[in-house]
């Protein structure tokens, strides 16, 4: 009997183990760069290039375990760039929120002649390559004065943002038109429905946009490239940069900054998990 | 508190008229209940009274005042939605309190309001929970008090209850109704169920297509419907139709003939018709009785649910026209007995073919 309601229960068991060995598989190669990053920031730097490989972070053995980490924290200006990136990030990700909130809310809700072209267009530039703009974009910044400061970095996510606009307008669409129907009736304004109702409601997309546009704008480097020149204003990237250049190669320095760039990232990726998921998901808001 | 009047209200969305041509008044202080099949126009109505929707032309007063283009707002109604539309991130306090915050009004005077109006609706105890961990009675009563702080000239209702259980939309009801009688504010409460609109309204509009059938008090529409639609959209169980000829008219009654050599005399005023015409007979289940000296007619029991005060059976005349009488409880009858119903030519209703009631001439005194 039990064989009839499941006749495919053994190739069912076959088929899981085949997914799993093709996802461990998967994992290993993703995450073999990473765990190399790791064993190298804690190596001499005469081991990086032996022959054979070693795995053994070798300084764990020592007195001075930490010794690259101490030295791009306290000898290098890696506190300043680590500081800048977070800035930059930070604010951009915001000037992404506060932009593609309006714009996905309006594109969602409001009644525009002309919207779903409109809409068309800011997707459009999602698949313009940068190499095509990044030149006007400089000229327009050099125009304004903005080189060597962070303002390039921040003001454009101020005013749009493709892939956020897209994610909000889909989850905005996807709460219930009777919340702003039923403000509407109590006389709320067309901005106080998006302020006090539908923004709270929007909250698990609007962290997943925070969090994408954070993680985008943290591993930049092209635009910190062009537009800053100046050693204190440089962010991670750029820092890094610098240990591996025409007179040095401190790959040992590269990782182990590398592994300190790389942390907020996972510990952002770790606290919001739940929303981002959920802003991917959609509206699903019970009432 | 306020009267409200439609006049020839059109509402089109592209080329369909949705509305047609509606005109009504609504005394001050009445509870006027739009009932109709699904998809007739009524939501669509009630948001046009709102303000959340704009008529595609007629003239729509509230106290008298032309409020075509106004804002819900300035118009003074409340609504409540048949999805509640509680905000899930409030509490049941700020649920309630947010039309008074969005007038700026003080807190302590916000906060008196709230607890007045959750009293009201026995929510005291629930103020601080969130929507999503109230029963449905109770969300639906925090709807209700979003409505009723605002203190509201009129209080809109898109079928209200339509979300809970059959007990405790029974229950709802009664409160819906004592309700009314503290506030007595203006009502209008849209449903598709006759039940609601039989038991809650004063008058009741009935919407068939986006065409207003009947507007009158309940009593009114069972006992005089004007048209084959209400007839068959008030009461239950449903008035049964027969198709008939007219084939006697008499000054006090006419004589309808039906499954072949079945005749039945009705009560009605057949003026402008003649002998030959077609017709519908249309007798309510409760108007039917067994048949005891030879006459009424023919009648094979197909089922029988038996409610305990009642006996509804189900059967079919001798040519198959399918036909339902509400009869006593006890009544000794099984399935596939041949039996004869009378009834009372005083209650028989007749509809010509297109669907208009002839006059009652023995109509029960309202
Ligand atoms: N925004 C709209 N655009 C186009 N057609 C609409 C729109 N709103 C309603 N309709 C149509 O108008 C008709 C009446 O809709 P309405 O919602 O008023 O019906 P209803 O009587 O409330 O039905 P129900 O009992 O199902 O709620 C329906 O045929 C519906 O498809
Ligand atoms: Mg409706």
């Amino acid at each position: 009997m039990t064989a009839n309601l499941h006749p495919n229960r053994g190739n069912a068991r076959v088929t899981l183990i085949v997914l799993y060995a093709v996802l461990l598989i998967y994992a290993v190669v993703t995450l073999m760069p990473f765990i190399w990053m790791l064993i190298t920031s804690f190596k001499e730097p005469r081991d990086v290039f032996k022959l054979p490989p070693s795995f053994v972070p070798k300084l764990l053995f020592t007195d001075h375990p930490f010794e690259n980490y101490v030295e791009i924290w306290t000898q290098r200006d890696f506190v300043i760039y680590f500081r800048n990136s977070a800035f930059v990030s930070f604010m951009a990700a915001v000037g992404q929120v506060f932009a593609t909130s309006l714009g996905g809310y309006a594109f969602a809700r409001l009644d525009l002649p002309g919207k779903n072209w409109l809409f068309a267009l800011v997707l459009v530039t999602a698949f313009v390559p940068v190499e095509v703009t990044i030149i006007p974009e400089f000229l327009i910044m050099r125009g304004l004065g903005w080189v060597d400061t962070f303002l390039p970095l921040i003001v454009p996510s101020f005013l749009v943002g493709a892939f956020g606009t897209f994610m909000l307008r889909e989850y905005f669409a996807s709460l219930p038109r009777d919340y702003g129907d039923a403000a509407y009736v109590d006389g709320a304004t067309p901005f106080q429905i998006f302020w006090k109702v539908y923004l709270p409601l929007a909250q698990p997309a609007l962290v997943a946009v925070f969090v994408i546009a954070f993680i985008n704008n943290w591993d930049e480097l092209l635009r910190p490239l062009l537009f800053l020149n100046s050693n204190e204003l440089k962010t991670v990237p750029l820092g890094l940069m610098s240990f591996v250049s025409q007179y040095e190669a401190s790959w040992t320095l590269l990782m182990a900054g590398s592994v300190i760039s790389t942390l907020p990232l996972i510990i952002i990726y770790m606290l919001t998990q739940k929303y981002v998921l959920q802003g991917f998901v959609g509206g699903g808001v019970k009432g | 508190m306020a009267t409200l009047s439609l006049h020839s209200i059109v509402k089109a969305f592209g080329k369909t008229d949705v509305i047609k041509d509606i005109s009504l008044s609504v005394e001050d202080g009445e509870f006027v209940v739009f009932v109709g099949p699904s998809g007739c126009g009524k939501s669509t109505l009630l948001r046009i009274i709102a303000g959340l929707e704009d008529q595609t032309s007629g003239e729509l007063r509230i106290d008298g005042q032309e409020v075509t283009g106004k804002e819900p707002i300035e118009r003074g109604v409340a609504m409540v939605f048949q999805s509640y539309a509680l905000y899930p991130h409030l509490t049941v306090f700020d649920n309630i309190a947010f039309p008074l915050r969005l007038k700026k009004n003080n807190k302590q005077e916000v906060k008196a309001r709230v607890e007045a109006a959750a009293a009201t609706l026995n929510l005291t105890d629930r103020l601080h929970h969130k929507p999503s961990e109230l029963s449905g009675g109770q969300r639906q009563r925090v709807a209700i008090g979003r409505a009723i702080v605002r203190d509201p000239k009129l209080f809109l209702f898109d079928e209200p209850l339509s979300n809970l259980d059959a007990s405790l939309r029974g229950a709802m009801r009664v409160e819906l109704s004592e309700l009314h009688q503290q506030l007595k504010t203006t009502m209008i409460y849209v449903t598709h169920d006759q039940v609601e609109a039989m038991t809650m309204a004063d008058r009741i509009v009935v919407l068939n297509g986006g065409i207003l059938e009947q507007f009158g008090t309940p009593m009114e529409l069972y006992h005089n419907p004007q048209s084959r639609f209400v007839a068959g959209f008030i009461g239950q169980p449903g008035m049964n139709f027969i198709p008939a000829t007219l084939i006697d008219m008499g000054a006090e009654q006419i004589t309808a003939q039906f499954a072949g050599q079945a005749t039945q005399n009705a009560r009605v005023d057949a003026k402008g018709h003649s002998t030959g015409v077609s017709i519908d007979v249309g007798i309510r289940p409760d108007d039917l009785k067994l048949a005891t000296d030879g006459a009424g007619f023919a009648v094979r029991v197909r089922v029988l649910e038996r409610l305990g005060a009642s006996t509804i059976v189900y059967g079919n005349l001798a040519d198959d026209t399918p036909i339902c009488a509400a009869l006593d409880g006890l009544v000794k009858l099984q399935a596939g007995d041949q039996i004869a119903l009378t009834v009372d030519p005083d209650a028989v209703h007749v509809f010509d073919t297109g669907g208009r009631a002839l006059p009652r001439l023995a109509a029960p005194a309202l």
